[in-house]
C-alpha cells in the first residue's frame, strides 16, 4: 500500500500515461516435412525449445509445435483487445530450409510484446535461434544449433551436430557431446564436454568460465586472461595467470578459453 | 522535479557578496581613471551608463561603494532605466554622488541626497571631494570596489559551461560557485546512478514480472534528475554572465517579437511485457512568434527521431498558442494549448522472408496529439529563461518517442517540460 501510494505520487510528479493492458493467446504447428534447417527470428521473447526423437513418429510429429502470446497497451480496453490480435507470426518454407519470424505492422509497433511460450521440433533438424532480449534454452536437439541473442543467459543441452553461441550480455551454460563455439559480452560460462573430446572455443568479456572437458589426453590448450587460470586434469595441474599453453598427444583437439578478466577453471569429466 | 528546479531560482538567486580580497582591489586604479563615490544610506540600484550608451557597471547601493572609471561624462539610470542624473569623471579625482531623496534609506541618516526640490534629474556635474588618494590610502581599502571586466562577460559562462561553479568563482564568487558545482555535480551522478540501477535483462525471463513501484520510482527519479541537472547546469552559465555584466535583476523582454524555445518532455509511461513501464522522452524546438502584447503563436514541437531497429525515421512537428497571464520581475506564467503532428516511416518488421531479394515493405504512419499545458519561466537574462511547463494530450493516433517507444492513441498522457528559451 505504501509503495503503491509512492509510485502514484512520483506519477504525478514526473507525468503519467492512462490506459490499459490487452492479450492474445495463440497457439500454432507447421508441418516440417523435407525440412532440414530451420530458423526461429522473433522480437524481444524468450525461447524454449524442446526437442523431441525424431525416430518415434508416434509421439515426437515431424512438425514444428509452439503456443505463446502478444501482450499489449491501450488507450481503452477495446484498442488494447484489438491491437493484441495485430501482429502475427508467419511460418515459411523454402526446400530444406523453414523459417518461423513475426509480422508486427507499423501501427502496432511498440504497442506490443511477444512471450512464447515452449516450442517442440523433432532433434534432428538444424536449428538458428534469434532473438533480441530473452532466455534461449535448447534441450534434446541431435542437429546442430546456432544461437544469436542481444542480452539473455543461454541454456543448451544437446546439440550433438554442434553449437554456436553468442549473447551481448548473459550467461552461457552447455552440456554438449558436440564441438563448440561460445561468446558473451558480460556473462558466466560453464560448459561441459559430453562424450568425446571436441574442439571447444569459448570467449568472455567480464564474466568468469568453467570448462569440463571429456579428456585432456590429446589437446592444444590455449588460455588467455587477465584473471586467474586454474587447471587441474590428470596430465596438467597449473595455477597462473594471464597466459597458458599446453598440448598434450598430436594436440588435434583445439581447446581456446579467453577472457579479458574473468577467472578461467579447466577441468576434465575424470579427474584422474 | 518541481521542487528541485525552484531549488535552482534559489541557488541562483543567492544574494551577491563581495569577497575580501576585493576591497583590496581598492587601490587598484586605472591610469587616467576617476572614482565615483556613493555613501552609505542609499538604497536601490544603479547602473551607470557611458556616453556610447552602453552600461558599464550596476551598483547595489546600501554600502558604501566606489567605482573606478575612466574620464568622461557618466549618465546614472534607476531600475526602471529612467536617468537620475549625469556626472562627469575626471583623471585622478573622486567624486561623492549626490542622488535624489528618493534613493534615501529611511533606516539610515540622510547622506549624499538631495531634497526633491532638486528635481530628479539634472545635467550638471556633481560635486568634486578633492582628489584620489594614494593606493595606501586607508579610506581607499574600506570602500567596497565594482569592477567590470569585460572578458569576464564570455570568460564567466564558458569557465561555467566546462566547469559548472567556475565562472561563479571568476566572478569572485566562490561560496555561489561551490553550491553550484555540488548541485550540478550530485544531480548528474544522481541521474547516472539512477539510470545505471535499471535491469538490462529485465524481461528476458519467461513469466518473470517486475517490481513495478519500484520501476515507476526509478523512471520518475530519472526524468526529474535529468531534467533538474539540465535546468541546473543551462541556468548557471546564464547566472555566471549576468554576474559578470551586472548584477542586477534581470529585465524580461515583454516586447519580444520572436522566442526560439528547446524543450524536453517527459512521462513515465506503460509498456507492453516486461519491463512493464517506461520513460517517454521527447526533445522539440519551438519559434514563437508574439502576436499581440502577452500572446503567443508559432511553430512548435519540431523534432526527428530514428529508430535503427526497422529503418524508423518520426518527423513531427506542431503549432502552440499561450497567452501570458502573469508578468514579475523574473517570472512569467503563461498557459494555452496546441497540436503536435508526427509523420512516421518504417520498413515492414517481418523476418519470415528475411532472404528474400525483394526491397523491404515500407509503412507509414500519421499522428496528430492535441494538448494543453501550463508554463512557468524563471528570467536569469533578459533574453534568457528556464521553465517548466506541465501539459496534458491525448494522442488520437498512436504517438512515436525515441528508441521505438510507443504510446497508443487515446492514451492520456501527463507530461513535464523542461525548457529554455531565447527572445529576440
Amino acid at each position: 500500500m505504501r509503495r503503491s501510494s509512492l509510485a502514484a505520487g512520483a506519477l504525478a510528479l514526473a507525468g503519467c500515461v492512462l490506459g490499459f493492458r490487452g492479450e492474445a493467446p495463440f497457439s500454432a504447428e507447421h508441418a516440417l516435412t523435407d525440412t532440414t534447417e530451420l530458423r526461429i527470428e522473433l522480437p524481444n521473447t524468450p525461447l524454449s525449445v524442446v526437442a523431441c526423437a525424431a525416430d518415434v513418429p508416434d509421439t515426437c510429429p515431424e512438425s514444428l509445435r509452439y503456443d505463446g502470446v502478444w501482450l499489449s497497451v491501450g488507450g481503452s480496453r477495446k484498442d488494447a483487445r484489438e491491437q493484441a490480435a495485430t501482429p502475427t507470426l508467419e511460418f515459411s518454407r523454402d526446400e530444406g530450409f523453414a523459417i518461423l519470424g513475426a509480422r508486427v505492422p507499423l501501427a502496432v509497433d511498440g504497442l506490443v510484446d511477444l512471450e512464447m511460450g515452449q516450442l517442440r521440433v523433432p532433434d534432428d533438424r538444424h536449428l538458428d535461434l534469434r532473438t533480441g532480449v530473452g532466455d534461449v534454452s535448447v534441450v534434446g536437439t541431435e542437429a546442430s544449433v546456432v544461437i544469436d541473442v542481444e542480452i539473455g543467459d543461454v541454456e543448451v543441452r544437446g546439440a550433438d551436430g554442434g553449437l554456436a553461441v553468442r549473447t551481448g550480455s548473459g550467461n552461457i551454460d552447455v552440456v554438449t557431446p558436440g564441438h563448440a563455439e561460445l561468446r558473451t559480452g558480460d556473462g558466466r560460462v560453464e560448459v561441459s564436454q559430453a562424450g568425446l573430446a571436441r574442439e571447444l572455443t569459448v570467449v568472455t568479456g567480464r564474466g568468469d568460465m568453467v570448462v569440463t572437458l571429456a579428456n585432456d589426453a590429446d589437446i592444444d590448450l590455449q588460455v588467455r586472461t587477465e584473471g586467474r587460470i586454474s587447471v587441474r586434469t590428470p596430465s596438467i595441474t597449473t595455477v597462473t595467470s594471464g597466459q597458458l599453453d599446453r598440448r598434450n598427444g598430436n594436440g588435434s583437439v583445439r581447446i581456446e578459453l579467453s577472457s579479458t578478466r574473468g577467472d578461467i577453471e579447466v577441468r576434465t569429466v575424470d579427474p584422474g | 522535479m518541481i521542487p528541485v528546479s525552484w531549488a535552482l531560482a534559489g541557488v541562483l538567486a543567492l544574494p551577491v557578496s563581495m569577497p575580501a580580497s576585493a576591497a583590496s582591489e581598492a587601490a587598484v586604479q586605472a591610469e587616467g581613471s576617476g572614482r565615483l563615490v556613493f555613501e552609505p544610506g542609499l538604497r536601490g540600484t544603479l547602473s551607470v551608463v557611458d556616453a556610447k550608451g552602453e552600461e558599464v557597471a550596476a551598483l547595489a547601493l546600501g554600502r558604501r561603494v566606489v567605482v573606478d572609471l575612466p574620464a568622461g561624462r557618466y549618465t546614472l539610470r534607476d531600475a526602471q532605466g529612467s536617468d537620475v542624473q549625469t556626472v562627469e569623471v575626471e583623471a585622478d579625482e573622486a567624486r561623492s554622488v549626490t542622488l535624489p531623496a528618493s534613493f534615501a534609506d529611511p533606516a539610515a541618516s540622510p547622506v549624499a541626497t538631495a531634497s526633491s526640490s532638486e528635481g530628479t534629474q539634472t545635467d550638471s556635474p556633481v560635486v568634486v571631494q578633492g582628489r584620489l588618494g594614494s593606493p595606501s590610502d586607508a579610506a581607499a581599502q574600506e570602500v567596497e570596489l565594482v569592477r567590470r571586466r569585460r572578458w569576464a562577460r564570455w570568460a564567466a559562462p564558458l569557465l561555467s559551461a566546462v566547469v559548472p561553479g567556475g565562472g561563479q568563482a571568476l566572478n569572485g564568487q566562490p561560496g555561489r560557485g561551490l553550491a553550484v558545482f555540488t548541485g550540478t555535480v550530485g544531480l548528474v551522478l544522481g541521474t547516472v546512478a539512477v539510470w545505471a540501477a535499471r535491469d538490462p535483462g529485465a524481461g528476458a525471463t519467461a513469466g518473470q514480472s517486475g517490481d513495478n513501484p519500484r520501476q515507476i520510482v526509478r523512471l520518475t527519479g530519472l526524468a526529474g534528475l535529468s531534467s533538474a541537472a539540465g535546468l541546473l547546469y543551462l541556468g548557471q552559465i546564464m547566472d555566471a554572465h549576468a554576474q559578470a555584466v551586472d548584477r542586477r535583476p534581470p529585465r524580461p523582454r515583454t516586447g519580444h517579437v520572436i522566442a526560439l524555445e528547446v524543450s524536453r518532455f517527459t512521462a513515465v509511461g506503460f509498456a507492453p511485457g516486461q519491463p512493464a513501464f517506461d520513460l517517454y522522452p521527447d526533445w522539440s524546438l519551438a519559434i514563437m512568434g508574439q502576436l499581440v502584447p502577452r500572446l503567443t503563436l508559432g511553430l512548435s514541437d519540431a523534432g526527428v527521431k530514428y529508430t535503427r531497429n526497422r529503418d524508423m525515421l518520426t518527423v513531427q512537428a506542431g503549432v502552440r498558442a499561450a497567452y501570458r497571464f502573469y508578468e514579475g520581475r523574473r517570472l512569467w506564467l503563461a498557459a494555452g494549448g496546441g497540436g503536435l503532428f508526427q509523420g512516421t516511416r518504417a520498413r515492414a518488421r517481418t523476418t519470415a522472408n528475411a532472404d528474400a531479394e525483394t526491397d523491404p515493405e515500407i509503412e507509414r504512419a500519421f499522428s496528430a496529439v492535441p494538448y494543453v499545458h501550463f508554463d512557468a519561466r524563471l528570467f536569469l537574462l533578459d533574453r534568457w529563461s528556464l521553465g517548466l511547463m506541465p501539459r496534458v494530450s491525448v494522442p488520437l493516433l498512436a504517438r512515436r518517442f525515441r528508441g521505438g517507444r510507443t504510446l497508443p492513441r487515446y492514451a492520456t498522457t501527463f507530461e513535464l517540460g523542461a525548457n529554455m528559451g531565447v527572445y529576440f
